[in-house]
């Protein structure tokens, strides 16, 4: 029985996805909705370092940011063909991965977080100040489109439908790792690391995986904007850039799958619907997250859960009197 | 060319403010565990109180408003702790309460911008001008930093070290539990170490407005090289917190004397990385013997 | 026998303390041999130092005769080292099951290409592991409770989990730090029935345990410590009887009672 639910909430969500484009007229929207998945996406990465290590790590939109340029510069400067500037940015979000997992095996706790936070702003300060390289403050222009079987994926919802097709992929990656030994170890490094070793496991070099994985989603994230947007700019790379992920991972439930999906929409879309505040909106957004999370730690995917349990409490005080 | 001496005094002055930040970080750390992530806003927040609430809307002298603004700061901050803080600390896992102080932030920069809107603006007549001392010209601003952060040292050191008060909060900084079975109010302790932050928050604020205005974002570079000096002093510690900020204040001025200016955040940086990897635990930082 | 663990000569400092102190003990190859003395004596310690938590200052430990100095704590517990730990350190977010799926040992242990790649090989592995764990904790007595969650456990049930925990990594050599502490003696009595259980499998056991009762029931040899040195060493019956120890450690009551205390 639970199967066919899940089964139908799997199914009714996909039908929905293919469907949402032919319903959105406005272009705006429809351009929201891919940066949607492409958010999402970054989501999934974080998922594997902070999700399941329980680590914060602030160093998400300097990752991002690193896969956007990546292929920004290859495309723009030497003109290679984009696809192979989104692989580059996938390599070069393994090697920022490597990078950082290997300083999260010595440095415990706050000092890891420090140093996340450390090399966001080393690569935001470098992005804006190596100008010969990355053209400084003024951004990289006129990047070029992606482009599958010779239709552009200018038209935002053909990019619509090729993200979609890369987030399902990106799904069904996160969700067999989550669900084999890795994810299991993940976790219980985060429990008791002690006890990892102990059981003769060689938890340096799941986390680097980890991190190296989840860096590459990021960058494929990024690279992808880059291309949605033909454009990138140092200053969108931020700590607040970062928040936003984290904000989604906290808000959809720390750790799980769905909790990406659903977080990544709520975080992108929300403020939308509240815009109806006018200058208020966003001030709104957050204290609402910030109440939220007070009362619903483990998100929105835990909430049925919260449901149930407390069913089952009335009924068996209604079984008991 | 800047004297080699001025270059010095500037960088006490730039160490100080990097002490005080580190400061403020370490005793909301020390009493509750918290990192807070909103200490930027609180100081953004606390000049904001000073130049746009007492000095512009309410016309009040430079002194007057200094001293309203401690007080507003104060019981804003006891206002946090009780409010926001002390849930926050009751939830599953640091991480969320981590989180929870980078959304309050969020807050803050909101309610700001729209209460004093998005425009900077300076307080006239607060700290300007310049001061020659032999071959250095010193701005008034940063002598006054100094000033005031040397008041500030010898302050900490008498509360904490002779003050009932003081004395009990570091019981709670050392062990939470024991503290509470000697009779110790561990909540109350966490308040007004809460409340005091926010106060050192406010005279951080106050004290850059010459340097920086009053803007949204005067101490984002600040607020990460407190966390900065943190880590280069010693984590956690108080003396650490004066190692680190001046060391990092120091070497960031020297440095201009050799190098481009715009690398100059570059260095600390470069610095902090390097204490990472090299010495996580600082300058004055012990090795700790742990038992398993 | 052979010996499966010889300590040669082992010394750690910590400032000037010396926890351990020219330290000596052969374990042999299929014996339960028990590790006693005060509190603070450095029982833990030398744990630690032969797991590899700690490093020592001098000497050295041979594992089935080869040093084991260098290698890290997965190395040394891959070679077929298991231990438990003195406050227990379970993996509280994961249920019985999930505990000893991620530390069993299994012959095709996949990477994490192959993971993402073949849905097979991920299933295979997944079966694998479960099987070998519902094995052990049938073993253990736990089958009833392989879906629940660690962190509900009562205590008892957490000790004896460590254990299993520790199984599933096939070791040759079984390290218990303090087992029966906490235990009230309908659960020391299920205790002992395991590690003679496990005893009888061929795994050599080396215990730190304070209750005399558990210690002289089922010890082959028993190594007496104080002040990081060795004071005694013998069976049962013969450390009842030393002198020394009883000053340092037992007191007069177990010279009466003996081995009846059980």
């Amino acid at each position: 029985m639970k199967k066919t639910r899940n089964g139908i909430v799997i199914g009714g969500s996909l039908a929905a996805s293919l469907l949402l484009p032919v319903l959105i007229q406005n272009n705006y929207n429809q351009i929201l909705l891919n940066q949607t998945i492409v958010y999402i996406m970054v989501a999934l990465g974080l998922n594997f370092t902070m999700g399941l290590s329980g680590s914060f790590d602030f160093s998400v939109a300097a990752v991002f940011g690193l896969g956007s340029y990546t292929t920004a510069l290859l495309t723009t400067r030497l003109g290679i063909n984009p696809w192979i500037g989104v692989a580059a940015a996938v390599c070069m979000g393994a090697l920022v991965g490597l990078v950082l997992g290997v300083p999260s095996l010595r440095l415990r706790g706050i000092y890891f977080v420090l140093a996340t936070l450390g090399f966001l702003e080393i690569v935001r300060q470098l992005l804006s100040n190596m100008t010969w390289l990355t053209g400084g403050t003024n951004g990289v222009a006129n990047i070029p489109p992606l482009e599958i079987f010779g239709i552009s994926l200018k038209n935002a919802k053909v990019f619509y439908y090729v993200a979609l097709a890369f987030l399902l992929v990106g799904i069904g990656i996160a969700y067999r790792i989550i669900s084999s030994k890795w994810g299991r170890t993940l976790i219980a490094v985060k429990d008791n690391e002690v006890a990892v070793d102990g059981c003769g496991i060689d938890k340096a070099s799941f986390k680097i995986k980890a991190y190296m994985i989840g860096s590459c989603f990021t960058a494929f994230a990024g690279a992808l904007n880059a291309h949605l947007f033909q454009f990138v700019h140092p200053a969108d790379f931020t700590f607040d850039f970062t928040v936003k992920f984290i904000m989604m991972l906290m808000l959809g439930g720390l750790g799980t799958i769905p909790g990406c999906i659903v977080g990544g929409m709520i975080v992108t879309l929300l403020p939308e619907a509240l815009k109806f505040l006018g200058e208020y909106y966003w001030l709104a957004f957050s204290i609402l997250m910030l109440v939220m999370m007070m009362f619903v730690p483990y998100g929105f995917v835990s909430i049925p859960g919260l449901l149930r349990k407390r069913m089952k409490r009335i009924e068996g005080r209604r079984g008991n009197g | 060319m800047q004297s080699i001496i001025q270059l010095i005094i500037n960088g006490c002055a730039s160490g100080f403010i990097y002490f005080l930040v580190a400061f403020e970080i370490t005793i909301i750390y020390n009493s509750s565990g918290l990192m807070n992530f909103s200490h930027e806003k609180f100081i953004v927040f606390g000049a904001y109180v000073f130049g746009g609430l007492f000095v512009r809307m309410m016309g009040f002298g430079h002194l007057e408003s200094v001293v309203f603004t401690l007080i507003f700061m104060a019981v804003f901050g006891a206002v946090v702790a009780i409010g926001i803080f002390n849930p926050l600390k009751n939830l599953p896992s640091n991480v969320f309460a981590i989180f929870g102080t980078v959304l309050l932030s969020r807050i803050l920069t909101e309610l700001t911008r729209i209460i004093w809107g998005a425009a900077p603006f300076g307080v006239n007549g607060f700290l300007t001008g310049y001061v020659d001392l032999g071959s250095a010209t010193i701005s008034k601003a940063n002598l006054c930093i100094i000033g005031v952060s040397l008041v500030f040292l010898w302050g900490q050191n008498l509360f904490y070290n002779r003050t009932r008060l003081g004395k009990a909060m570091r019981c709670v900084n050392q062990d939470k539990h024991a503290a509470a079975l000697m009779g110790i109010d561990v909540k109350k302790c966490n308040i007004i170490t809460v409340a005091m932050s926010a106060c050192v928050c406010a005279i951080i604020g106050m004290l850059i407005i010459p340097l920086y205005n009053v803007d949204l974002s005067m101490s984002g570079t600040i607020a990460t090289k407190g966390f900065m000096s943190c880590v280069v002093g010693g984590y956690g510690t108080i003396p650490g917190a004066i190692a680190g900020g001046l060391f990092l204040g120091v070497i960031e001025n020297l440095y201009t004397y050799f190098g481009p200016a715009i690398y100059k955040d570059a260095v600390s940086f470069l610095v902090f990385i390097g204490f990472l990897l090299i010495r996580p635990n600082g300058i004055l930082g012990k090795v700790k013997i742990t038992r398993s | 026998m052979a010996d499966i663990l010889q300590v040669q000569k082992l010394s750690r400092q910590f400032g000037g303390l010396k926890a351990v102190d020219q330290f000596s003990m052969d374990v042999e190859e299929g014996s339960i041999h028990a590790l006693i003395g005060p509190n603070g004596a450095g029982k833990t310690t030398i744990t630690n130092l032969i797991c590899g938590e700690i490093e020592q200052n001098e000497g050295d430990i041979l594992f089935q005769g080869q040093s084991l100095t260098g290698l890290k704590v997965y190395q040394r517990a891959g070679k077929g080292i298991g231990r438990t730990y003195q406050n227990i350190r379970l993996f509280d977010s994961l249920t019985v099951v999930e505990n000893l799926e991620v530390a069993a040992r299994i012959e095709h242990s996949c990477g994490m290409l192959k993971t993402i790649v073949s849905k097979a090989a991920g299933e295979r592995e997944k079966k694998e592991r479960r099987e070998k764990s519902m094995e052990v904790l049938s073993y253990i007595g736990m089958e009833h409770l392989a879906q629940e969650p660690v962190r509900g456990l009562p205590y008892g049930n957490r000790k004896i989990l460590e254990i299993g925990r520790a199984l599933v990594t096939e070791p040759k050599l079984l390290l218990l730090d303090e087992p029966a502490a906490g235990l009230n003696p309908s659960e020391r009595k299920r205790l002992v029935d395991i590690i003679y259980k496990i005893h009888d499998k061929g795994v050599s056991i080396f215990l730190i345990e304070h209750n005399m009762d558990v210690v002289m029931t089922i010890s082959g040899k028993i190594t007496v410590l104080n002040f990081g040195k060795k004071i005694a060493e013998g069976t049962p019956k013969e450390i009842q009887n030393n002198e020394e120890v009883i000053a340092a450690y037992l007191g007069s009551r177990f010279r009466k009672q003996g081995v009846e205390a059980c």
